[in-house]
């Protein structure tokens, strides 16, 4: 088998695996009703701006558009397409192992810029009817953004590897700040109509992107880097699904070898019995599980958002009524997924000891919400009333 | 194999310890807060099991990590922290399942040694095991079972005589019982 070959196979896989991903969430009703419908106005909403400007573009500065290009540009990675077996496997081979990533990393820049492209061509209305672009220059504009795309993903390549969550996060902000102001002085150059220093620059950067994927794609020992980076890729679109079904809990997976909260196995509880043994267990779990603490507070959030936002009192009692319906039994239900569920724990379930501490720690964890509420909505009351906003 | 339904029923107020063949901890908990909830709901005297557990843990070369969670742990160690939450709980009996997989020599001889003082406590201990040669070594009585059914059980001369081979070891008797069966699907 040849290299390009295995690429085209993994790639028409991956393809097939995403849409796979899509039509669980577009079944033929989400199809017809929305997503056709949905396309049809989104064409016809383009073509009114290749005929008419709309009003809220207007007022709206080229300097913006080109720092929405910008943001878009942090977008994308690269992928090399290689499994979990090619460990053990392809690696044997390394011409096809290494002429598959080859493969892989071209088409990723190929598709990236085509995306690119594409993105522009979505503003290029505005860029020739408001903005009075000439081809030359959105060409020049085009030029830099690829370039920038490509820079910005093989950076990305390297901020991925970075260990230490902390760490990551400044590294990628200060870099995020730092090329901005690139941008920025790119686009004083190119809007003064300056395109040889943009394009040199763009040129620069270019060379300087195909450097380091040269350099990367000799490169064998980031095997496992890459299988990670590969996994997160292919997993991406259904963690978006994820996050945007607020009913999914999300079980966050920590990379911590010791407690943040509690250290040296710190006791809430001093007194010991199986009572609070069994809810110190519960309540370590619960505040060091991100995916817990983050729905109680959500829980709390919302509902007093609903209370103070929504005017008629009824209106106001039946959300009171709902959060404390919802908290208790959400505290219920994560009590017996936490404990019941466990082999750890679940031989003590039929204890009397375990009933009593699951009364305690729920009904405590539950008045609490209820005080966090009433903070919440105390301090948020305050704030309305002094700021005089309408409805506080 | 289908899986099998039945009961296991013990006596009042016998203590068990369930060591699962792939370890299972909360990914939220150090060990240290595994053995002291361990403590907590079987009761166990505060000085005593803090002073057992620090022995087992040095013996088991786990106490600089007694504080971190045994999620992170390698397979070994985490093999040998289930073990401790096994011990500290003082049971009556162990139900241990493929004890041996992913033990280092070391922690392999280190489990049979506790192995064999919990039995001389007076612990029942029930393994199950596909590693015969070790499982003869240590082992009182057996209970073969093949393609979930009970061929054969008990002490090793009546396995041998049940299988007609006088001097055959536990490995080559379970050959026999199962020969004529087809392999492990």
């Amino acid at each position: 088998m040849k290299s390009n070959s295995l690429f085209f196979r993994r790639l028409i896989n991956s393809w097939s695996y995403q849409f796979g991903i899509f039509r669980s969430v577009a079944d033929w009703t989400i199809m017809v009703y929305l997503i056709v419908p949905g396309t049809v106005i989104i064409g016809m909403i383009y073509r009114s701006w290749w005929l008419e400007t709309p009003e809220w573009m207007a007022g709206m500065p080229l300097f913006l558009l080109f720092f929405l290009f910008y943001i878009f540009s942090w977008m994308g990675n690269f992928r090399s397409f290689v499994l979990e077996a090619d460990k053990v496997f392809l690696v044997k081979n390394k011409a096809l192992f290494m002429g598959m990533r080859k493969w892989g990393f071209g088409y990723l820049l190929i598709f990236q810029a085509i995306s690119t492209a594409a993105m522009i061509a979505l503003f290029l209305p505005f860029l020739k009817n408001r903005y009075l672009l000439d081809g030359g220059q959105i060409a020049v504009m085009l030029l830099f953004f690829i370039s920038l795309k490509w820079s910005i993903m093989t950076v990305s390549y390297f901020l991925n590897g970075i260990e230490g969550k902390f760490k990551r996060y400044v590294v990628t902000f200060v870099l995020f700040v730092l090329l901005s102001w690139f941008s920025q002085l790119v686009y004083s150059l190119w809007s003064i109509g300056a395109d040889f220093p943009v394009i040199i620059a763009s040129a620069l950067l270019i060379f300087g992107a195909l450097i380091s994927v040269s350099r990367l794609l000799k490169k064998i020992s980031a095997l496992e880097f890459e299988v990670m980076l590969e996994q997160e890729e292919k997993t991406k679109y259904i963690k978006w699904i994820f996050m945007m079904a607020p009913d999914l809990e999300k079980q966050v997976v920590s990379m911590r070898t010791k407690p943040l909260l509690f250290r040296n196995s710190r006791r809430i509880f001093n007194k010991r019995t199986s009572i609070t043994g069994l809810a110190e267990l519960f309540l370590k779990i619960f505040i060091r599980n991100p995916s817990y603490i983050f729905s109680y507070f959500q829980i709390i959030s919302v509902s007093a958002a609903g209370i103070l936002l929504i005017p008629p009192i009824w209106i106001k009692v039946i959300v009171s009524g709902v959060f404390l319906f919802l908290m208790y039994s959400w505290l219920s239900f994560t009590w017996d997924k936490a404990i019941m569920s466990h082999p750890f724990t679940k031989k003590y379930s039929e204890k009397d000891f375990y009933f009593t501490a699951r009364n305690k720690t729920v009904l405590a964890l539950f008045l609490l919400s209820i005080l966090l509420l009433g903070l919440f909505l105390g301090a948020s009351t305050l704030i309305l009333a002094r700021f005089s906003f309408p409805g506080a | 194999m289908d899986h099998k339904k039945g009961a296991v029923e013990f006596k009042n107020e016998v203590k068990y310890s369930y060591i699962p063949e792939r370890p299972i901890f909360y990914d939220e908990l150090t060990l240290w807060e595994h053995m002291d909830f361990t403590a907590a709901v079987e009761g166990l005297p505060e000085l005593h099991y803090k002073k057992k557990a620090e022995e087992l843990l040095k013996e088991y070369n786990l106490s600089e990590h007694a504080h971190k969670f045994p999620g992170t742990y390698s397979k070994g160690m985490q093999q040998k922290a289930m073990l401790i939450l096994a011990m500290i709980a003082v049971p009556d009996v162990y139900i241990i399942d493929e004890p041996f997989i992913g033990l280092d020599p070391n922690a392999m001889k280190l489990f049979l040694e506790s192995i064999d003082r919990e039995r001389k406590r007076g612990a029942g201990i029930l393994m199950s095991t596909h590693v015969l040669d070790t499982a003869e070594k240590v082992c009182s009585r057996f209970l073969i079972v093949h393609e979930g059914q009970l061929k054969a059980s008990g002490t090793l001369s009546d396995i041998r005589g049940n299988c007609d081979l006088p001097a055959g070891s536990l490995y080559e008797c379970f050959h026999q019982i199962a020969e004529g069966n087809s392999n492990e699907k």
